[in-house]
């Protein structure tokens, strides 16, 4: 995934770029046509957001994050980079009864069939008890800022243990057949029963099964 | 009238709120902004709905069962006298419902997704407490600490409480009207008012995870 933007005027191409949509006359035309084309159309409610999962447009279904289940999906994030909060959507359904949650990001990629193991490099602090409504943009910071050392598709994961729900915005669901047939599968759930937060170092489980991969964004 | 659920200077899960921006748009759509003092935030957008009381049922008996879905395990968890109501069609019906009980008799929830037992039954019939609870068996005792006062699965109001805040329930703050954060609601007014919950012992709370849990059923 590219990381483009208005910014790049300045920086471009020694350091990180913002996806804003503006027209940026050094990028020229071709590369501002390709991030419109891939579909990046960020909430105007979050700023300077440097890379996402997915493109906004394709972000046409939910997936229900359960209880205790780590959510991965990749996200490419560029050397020098500074990640310091991690955002996702909660869609129609809100949590309830929250205990547990948090969000991090875990290198390299170590998704199912990968050989290296993958390991939690930065992490949020548990937001325990606190609901998010239907229709939330959730945005949570790191414990510290994560400047990434190295460029190359990176884990960002989120877990949630409540009763129900909630759900969040997210691609269609790969399934079982096709692409969602073979290792490894680039997004979905790691590791099950979890309620406090990985120690950063800590191994983050490979996805075990295809899934939906969420809309997440850095920033 | 729609209003902000946040507000600064309270809790959000374990931060302070710090900043809240709260806009009515038109079409009745609203969207509230919150930063706190970790530096999370939020946007969502939501809507200025009706959570007027109106009446939707009426009170049968000392036994309440609110209820989206019928499972045979909360059935098999309560006598045939108890009262089952349907709250399904509102975000706001399970408020409007505790509303109408909220008379100056003793009565026992047990919400649908809550397997309880004679036992329980009987520690509630002979305690002197006024709010009494069970705490979910899937709750560790740091969870069942931090949802001390937010519990409403397996819980006995005796009728001294109600007739000391009979008002706790039909005058609740907007912002808890809705199923989600009721029980939140309820709690603080009850302690606001002096009560402190009597905790029993484990109830199993079964969530209908045998059939895909309860966020998976009530999508």
């Amino acid at each position: 995934m590219p990381i483009i933007g208005s910014n790049a005027g300045t920086i471009f191409p020694g350091g990180v770029d913002s996806f804003n949509e503006a027209y940026d006359p050094s990028l020229g035309p071709a590369l501002q046509q390709l991030e419109g084309s891939e579909g990046f159309f960020p909430p105007n409610t979050l700023a300077n957001i440097t890379s996402q999962s997915i493109g906004d447009l394709y972000a046409t279904s939910t997936v229900t994050l359960t209880a205790g289940s780590v959510f991965q999906t990749p996200l490419y994030l560029r050397a020098g980079q500074t990640v310091t909060n991690l955002s996702y959507y909660n869609a129609g359904t809100a949590s309830s009864t929250p205990t547990n949650q948090w969000v991090g990001l875990a290198f390299p990629a170590g998704l199912s069939g990968a050989t290296a193991t993958s390991k939690c490099v930065a992490i949020s602090a548990d937001g325990t008890t606190t609901v998010h409504a239907a229709n939330t943009l959730v945005t949570t910071a790191l414990s510290s800022p994560y400047v990434v050392p190295t460029s190359g598709y990176y884990i960002a994961f989120v877990c949630v243990a409540a009763t129900t729900g909630p759900n969040a915005s997210a691609g269609v669901t790969m399934g079982t057949v096709g692409r969602g047939a073979f290792a490894p599968w680039p997004a979905g759930v790691g590791d099950t029963g979890k309620t406090t937060p990985y120690a950063v170092g800590a191994t983050v489980g490979p996805t075990t099964a295809a899934s939906a991969c969420l809309l997440m964004y850095a920033n | 009238m729609a209003e902000p659920f946040h507000r600064v200077g309270e809790q959000r899960g374990p931060f302070t709120v710090t900043e809240v921006t709260f806009d009515v748009l038109p079409g009745g759509r609203t969207r509230e902004f919150v930063r706190d003092s970790g530096d999370n935030y939020a946007t969502t957008f939501g809507w200025d709905d009706d959570r007027e009381y109106y009446q939707i049922c009426q009170r049968e008996g000392n036994l309440l069962v609110p209820y989206t879905i019928r499972h045979k395990m909360t059935e098999e968890g309560v006598p045939s006298s108890a009262s089952w109501v349907y709250v399904g069609n509102s975000p706001y019906d399970y408020w409007r419902v505790l509303v109408e009980w909220w008379k100056p008799r003793e009565f026992t929830i047990i919400e649908h997704d809550v397997k309880a037992s004679p036992e329980v039954f009987e520690e509630f019939a002979i305690c002197p407490h006024h709010w009494c609870t069970f705490k979910y068996s899937n709750h560790s005792e740091e969870n069942a600490e931090a949802w001390k006062y937010g519990i409403l699965g397996c819980t006995r109001f005796s009728a001294y409480l109600i007739k000391h805040v009979p008002n706790a329930l039909k005058d609740l703050d907007w912002r808890y009207r809705d199923w989600h954060v009721l029980s939140t609601g309820l709690g603080m007014e009850l302690r606001n008012a002096g009560f402190e919950p009597h905790l029993h012992g484990i109830v199993d709370h079964h969530r209908m995870m045998d059939r895909g849990g309860v966020a998976q059923l009530m999508q």
